[in-house]
């Protein structure tokens, strides 16, 4: 087993009143490439920030290899680099941007090559962007400059918080290239997170989600939130006005927090399912198909009155019964596939 | 209107053939308020930083007390400074009344909460992600200050030039402390107001025309500054 750069243990940050991040246990080991997936102030951001050490959590421990998060040396930080969302480039030409850590570091020396060699990582031609000023790129060269300039330094340890937010989708592979570069050469670990779940899906090793702060003890999308309502000992959650799924009300749902489904506990098929008791029968209409090459799944996106639910089936599932979009189908799944997300990994 | 116009277009002569006694007012200004900014960038860009990045008891106390000094009169600096350096007054052994370091130390304490305060309010108003980005890499205390003075370059030079608007228009001090000597201590602003008092027009527009072309290239180079400090964000 490989050594841990990361263990965390009971990390808690409250902003306020409010705690925005909770986790009971996470550990990262090296050389992996963590996804982090979650909604819009899920806490990945916080999450990233205190693990490149640029905000300290109220309690709880954090170690990155072996040491402490309040006796980590400035040399070993350095180790670490992280790319905030909407990357700020320095006032400075692109090449002094990339100089600048390097200079930092007291490694300008024969930086020309690296410099050249992190550009063309992110798909720019150093002759063309070395000397360009900072207000003359684009969006997606700022996005890509940014990077170049964290991989310049041959980071043990890369954090991306939403990398690909300004790139369009020929920008992308090179991205993933230059991440994949920097894990498979130089052993960088990369930490990503990401609502591209697709992309993620392509690029991470392990992927974990987080959702109002705390780690789920499985990496879903189906997050479903809103409003139930109870009836005798039962919740109803309306998907539209003639479909709805129920649970006991022993659960303690949050409507905030929502419930959870793993999209491979649901069940697709042309013909309507024989619903047992104990299972949720629904129909819907599937929206996109999508390859998931890595494990050569195909995960199907299937709309329910006003909700999404994503689903993944093999890819021999998927030959069988050729399911297209716009395609009427059947959805089923357990009730006890309904996690509700209180409990951490 | 005669009067007007013929002060104008003898103003315009006197601009022309360097007349002794304007040239003599436009030296004297221009040395007293680049010295006096000088020494008030020396002195209160540290301040104004200090003031701005870091976070210590008694900050908010002394960022309000550098604003409210924004608005001080010049005639108030001027007493103050006369109170210290006359005969009677502390410094009064060093024979600064009357001279050139006289109005320099008056200018530099006018131009100082200035400085300091709008200086601070830069450091104070510097987003986030900036912050954040250079602390990614992982800098010491000094890499950081000397890393966020550059990036914040162009709106701490424009602090400097507003300063200097501020300086350069001053007749407070000047009189005060200067006495509008001819040769010697009599700058624009000091040399308007006599000229204009003795009725001699003439002077008193051409040192106004040179007055307001200052005030132009400061506020042209402000603009510029401001536009650049723009960008960059």
């Amino acid at each position: 087993m490989k050594p841990f750069v990361y263990e965390l243990q009971n990390l808690r940050t409250l902003y306020g009143e409010k705690p925005v991040l909770d986790i009971h246990s996470l550990k990262v080991e090296e050389g992996e490439i963590l996804g982090l997936v979650g909604s819009n102030g899920s806490g990945k951001s916080t999450l990233l920030r205190h693990l490149a050490f640029l905000e300290a959590a109220q309690s709880g421990k954090l170690q990155y290899c072996g040491l402490d998060a309040t006796s980590i040396p400035l040399s070993i930080r350095r180790d670490i680099s992280i790319l905030l969302p909407e990357p700020y480039l320095l006032k400075r030409t692109v090449r002094e941007n990339l100089l600048f850590g390097l200079k930092v570091r007291g490694e300008a020396h024969n930086s020309d090559q690296r410099i050249h060699e992190a550009l063309e990582l992110v798909g720019l031609l150093p002759k063309k962007f070395m000397h360009r000023a900072w207000h003359e790129l684009s969006s997606g060269e700022t996005q890509r400059v940014a990077l170049a300039s964290r991989l310049v330094l041959r980071p043990k340890t890369l954090l991306l918080d939403e990398p690909t937010n300004s790139l369009d989708y020929s920008g992308i592979p090179q991205f993933t290239d230059a991440i994949l570069h920097a894990n498979r050469e130089w052993g960088t670990t990369v930490i990503i997170a990401s609502h591209d779940l697709l992309w993620l899906s392509e690029i991470a090793t392990r992927k974990i989600g987080l959702h109002f702060g705390r780690l789920m003890d499985f990496s879903t999308t189906n997050l479903i939130v809103g409003k139930w309502r109870e009836k005798d000992d039962e919740r109803f959650f309306d998907f539209d006005e003639t479909q709805s799924m129920s649970l006991p009300k022993s659960y303690r749902i949050g409507e905030k927090r929502g419930v959870a489904i793993n999209p491979r506990d649901i069940s697709i098929s042309l013909t309507p399912f024989e619903c047992k008791e104990d299972l949720i029968c629904l129909t819907g209409i599937i929206r996109d198909v999508l390859h998931l090459t890595k494990t050569n799944e195909i995960s199907l996106k299937i709309v329910i009155g006003n909700h999404v639910l994503e689903c993944i089936e093999s890819f021999e599932y998927f030959e069988r019964y050729h399911f297209y979009p716009s395609q009427n189908v059947s959805v089923s799944f357990a009730k006890s596939a309904i996690k509700v997300p209180s409990k951490e990994a | 209107m005669d009067f007007i116009l013929s002060g104008l277009k003898e103003a315009l002569w006197l601009l022309i053939n360097l007349d002794p006694e304007t040239i003599s007012a436009i030296d004297v200004t221009l040395k007293s308020s680049t010295l006096s900014i000088i020494f008030s960038i020396i002195i209160g860009l540290p301040l104004g930083f200090c003031l701005g990045f870091f976070n210590f008891p008694g900050r908010k106390a002394l960022k309000l007390l550098s604003d409210t000094l924004l608005a001080i009169p010049t005639v108030v600096v001027g007493l103050i400074v006369y109170a210290f350096i006359s005969n009677r007054g502390p410094f009064g052994s060093y024979e600064l009344l009357y001279t050139l370091p006289g109005i320099v130390i008056g200018q530099t304490l006018l131009a100082l909460p200035i400085i300091v305060s709008l200086s601070a309010t830069a450091v104070e108003g510097m987003e986030k992600k900036l912050y954040l980005t250079l602390a990614s890499f992982g800098l010491t205390t000094i890499q950081m200050i000397q890393s966020v003075v550059w990036e914040l370059r162009h709106a701490l030079v424009a602090v400097a030039v507003a300063a200097y608007g501020r300086v350069v228009a001053e007749v407070g001090i000047a009189m005060m402390i200067g006495g509008n000597i001819k040769w010697f201590t009599r700058t624009i602003t000091t040399a308007i107001s006599l000229e204009t008092n003795k009725g001699e027009f003439a002077t008193g527009i051409a040192l106004g025309i040179v007055l307001i072309s200052i005030a132009f290239l400061l506020n042209f180079m402000l603009f510029f500054l401001k536009k650049r400090a723009r960008i960059a964000v």
